[in-house]
């Protein structure tokens, strides 16, 4: 027998707990039932990475590899209305454009009327109140903003997420203007700009982490008040990015 | 009926545990099957072939966890028979994947045994996330395609890739790391 065969035989000795628990069936809420078909269809139509944009910083760069989310849902003004959200901005028109916060919603809730994935596990808490920036001409992005609170640490996650749609029509990822501290490994192989800035460094006299990264072909920049930087990433570790 | 209960007939020879152990394990038996072999009749024989081995082998076996041991059972037989049949596609995919974590040049001794290999296997997997294990088990225990590991895992395609790769990369180092192989 040669050595190919046996490490593939040796594959068939893994022990049996490990076996046992990944042949059970995965535990899915309600919302992430809707978002895994609406991605198992994107992969049957062939989602690719349609471009990959390139954020940088004074001193570094990460390339972001984003995926068309072709499966997304883009509500009209009246669904945004009948799903409670609620007009935030200044502006006398908001049948144009705005920030609609939905009091009563979780991003979990919100997000699947968009068919669309949120970051989160059972290490974590999802805040009601997340919000969707509507523009009534915009096809090509959906972007939210929601919180997550971390169930050890008590640390606040704020995330700010742009789903690109349109695969022709792309805007860049932007520039930082601080040097980041790290560039971080995420594990669907993409890269993360991580800063911490400690407290007698900010305007506020409070600790916070920035992080800015694409994750499965998503563009997220989240902020973490008030936890160190190691502290930061171990929570980055249970939001299972890391 | 319960795993503890269905082991004790079989533990008796009891045929009314062979009716139940096709009725519980037997679906999960077939799609093991199915998943290795290109052939239906082929996957429906290792289903007969992997329950009768079930029957003979309890006792004296007294599995912990029969799930399990139906899995390997059922993987066992139909990588028998792939090899048997040579349909070759898939093994060589998965073959050429591993080979990766193999050293590929002159290897000056090579003392890896079955049992070593495993338990080093074992040890390497252990040391990975759930997420990572459960894409290991479909890939290369079930010997799943990736686009079907990636669904069973919830990951992208691009995620279940590139996860792959660096497992593979991961896995070599360990074994090297081990002195199981040599580069």
């Amino acid at each position: 027998m040669n050595d190919l065969n046996k490490l593939l035989e040796a594959a068939g000795n893994i022990d049996d707990d490990i076996i046992e628990r990944s042949l059970k069936p995965r535990k899915f809420s309600r919302a992430y039932i809707v978002i895994a078909i609406a991605a198992a269809l994107t992969l049957l139509m062939g989602a690719v990475v349609i471009n990959r944009q390139t954020l940088e910083s004074n001193n570094a760069q990460v390339t972001y590899n984003i995926i068309s989310q072709t499966q997304a849902r883009i509500l009209t003004y009246e669904e945004i209305l009948e799903l409670g959200g609620v007009h935030k901005n200044d502006n006398d028109n908001p049948w144009d454009y705005g920030i609609f916060q939905f009091d009563e919603l979780t991003p979990s809730e919100l997000l699947s009327e968009f068919n669309l994935p949120v970051l989160g596990n059972e290490n974590f808490t999802e805040l009601k109140g997340p919000e969707y920036f509507f523009h009534k001409d915009d096809d090509i992005t959906a972007s939210f903003y929601y919180e997550l609170l971390d169930n050890e640490t008590g640390a606040k996650l704020m995330i700010r997420m742009k789903a690109i749609l349109d695969e022709e029509r792309i805007t860049s990822a932007g520039i930082l203007n601080w040097d980041i501290d790290e560039i971080l490994e995420l594990n669907d192989g993409s890269k993360a700009m991580f800063s911490y800035f400690p407290a007698d460094e900010t305007a506020s006299g409070s600790e916070f982490n920035n992080i800015f990264f694409s994750y499965e072909g998503i563009k997220y920049d989240m902020t973490v008040y008030f936890v160190d930087g190691d502290t930061c990433k171990e929570i980055l570790n249970r939001l299972g990015i890391l | 009926m319960d795993d503890d209960k269905l082991t004790e007939l079989l533990w008796e020879h009891d045929e009314k545990g062979l009716a139940a152990l096709k009725a519980k394990h037997g679906r999960l038996i077939l799609n093991i099957c199915r998943g290795i072999l290109k052939s239906p009749q082929d996957a429906e024989e290792c289903l007969n072939d992997a329950l009768l081995a079930m029957w003979n082998s309890i006792p004296p076996d007294r599995p912990e966890n029969l799930t399990a041991y139906a899995a390997k059972i059922a993987r066992r037989k139909a990588v028998d028979r792939l090899r048997y049949n040579t349909a070759a596609i898939r093994n060589a995919e998965l073959l050429t994947e591993l080979d990766e974590c193999i050293p590929s040049s002159y290897r000056a001794e090579e003392k890896a045994e079955k049992s070593e290999l495993s338990a080093a296997l074992n040890d390497w997997l252990r040391k990975q996330g759930e997420k990572q294990q459960r894409l290991f088990v479909q890939r290369y225990f079930l010997m799943n395609s990736v686009l079907k590991s990636a669904e069973k895992t919830g990951m992208s395609l691009t995620a279940a890739t590139t996860a792959l790769s660096r497992m593979r990369k991961s896995l070599k180092d360990y074994l090297i790391e081990r002195g199981l192989f040599y580069e």
